[in-house]
């Protein structure tokens, strides 16, 4: 029989393979963890003026409103291969039924 | 003696020589920007610096219909793009204002080196940058110039 992953399955699935996310409100430290994507993606392309240009993409995707204040311009602490590095929410959006949700940072 | 170089070329080299300008010292300044000048785009990814970024590009030559019938000389319109990239909107209307201070300055230097002046056209904002944090604006230049038998 086959077994299909769900939302019983996401803090399993972030506690293996997420890394530590901090983000401070009010005085207070929050931490999750959360996966981490980097991908250059060609983000414009214009055929008609023979334009390419590329950018490199960082999401993180977390368990829907378990870290508060991610909102635009919140700051975060990501724990990256190199180091914890400050991010910048960029922007938000849900997926997977609204389960996770795609951080886009910068 | 080496043949000239293409129209679309010289043009951009002038337009380049005034656009390296900003953000340096002395006239034309003083500056909105220190934004660093590119020709064409980069294949890699933009870096990661926040300093402003222009890119510049020849995107299109088109032929003027007044100048269709000549024998010995050919109109032709030179379109540029100059891509303007800022961490927001506000700072790519700084780079714009900042390619328009330096066009305008250039413009006897420009005017000598390809006939005419250029011209500014479309300034228009775009989105593609948004989830990186960035924002572009494509701001469009153009020239008139004619094309002569010797130095196409």
């Amino acid at each position: 029989m086959a077994t299909y992953y769900g939302a019983s399955d996401i803090d399993e699935m972030l506690a293996e393979f997420g890394a530590p996310v901090r983000i401070t409100v009010l005085g207070e430290e929050h931490e999750v963890r959360g996966l981490l994507d980097i991908a250059d993606e060609e983000l414009l392309r214009e055929l008609g003026q023979a334009t390419t240009i590329v950018g490199k993409v960082r999401v993180l995707t977390l368990r829907t409103g378990a870290l508060p204040g991610v909102v635009q311009g919140a700051v975060l602490e990501v724990d990256e291969e190199s180091g914890t590095v400050t991010r910048t929410v960029v922007a938000t959006r849900q997926v997977d039924d609204g389960a996770l949700t795609r951080v886009f940072v910068s | 003696m080496a043949a000239p170089a293409a129209t679309e070329n010289r043009a951009l080299d002038a337009l380049l020589v005034e656009l390296r300008k900003i953000g340096t010292a002395g006239a034309p300044g003083p500056w909105l920007t220190s934004a660093t000048v590119q020709e064409g785009y980069p294949l890699d990814p933009l870096p990661e610096e926040t300093n402003p970024l222009v890119l510049v590009q020849h995107v299109l030559t088109e032929p003027r219909p007044e100048g269709e019938g000549g024998t010995s000389l050919h109109d032709f319109r030179l379109h540029f793009v100059v891509w303007c990239i800022g961490k927001n909107m506000r700072e790519c209307n700084s780079v714009k204002a900042d390619v328009l201070r330096a066009v305008f300055a250039g413009e006897a230097a420009l005017t000598t080196a390809l006939q005419q002046p250029v011209y500014p056209a479309t300034y228009e904002h775009r989105v593609e940058l948004n989830l990186i944090g960035r924002k572009v604006a494509a701001f469009a230049l153009f020239v008139d110039t004619a094309v002569s038998h010797s130095a196409p």
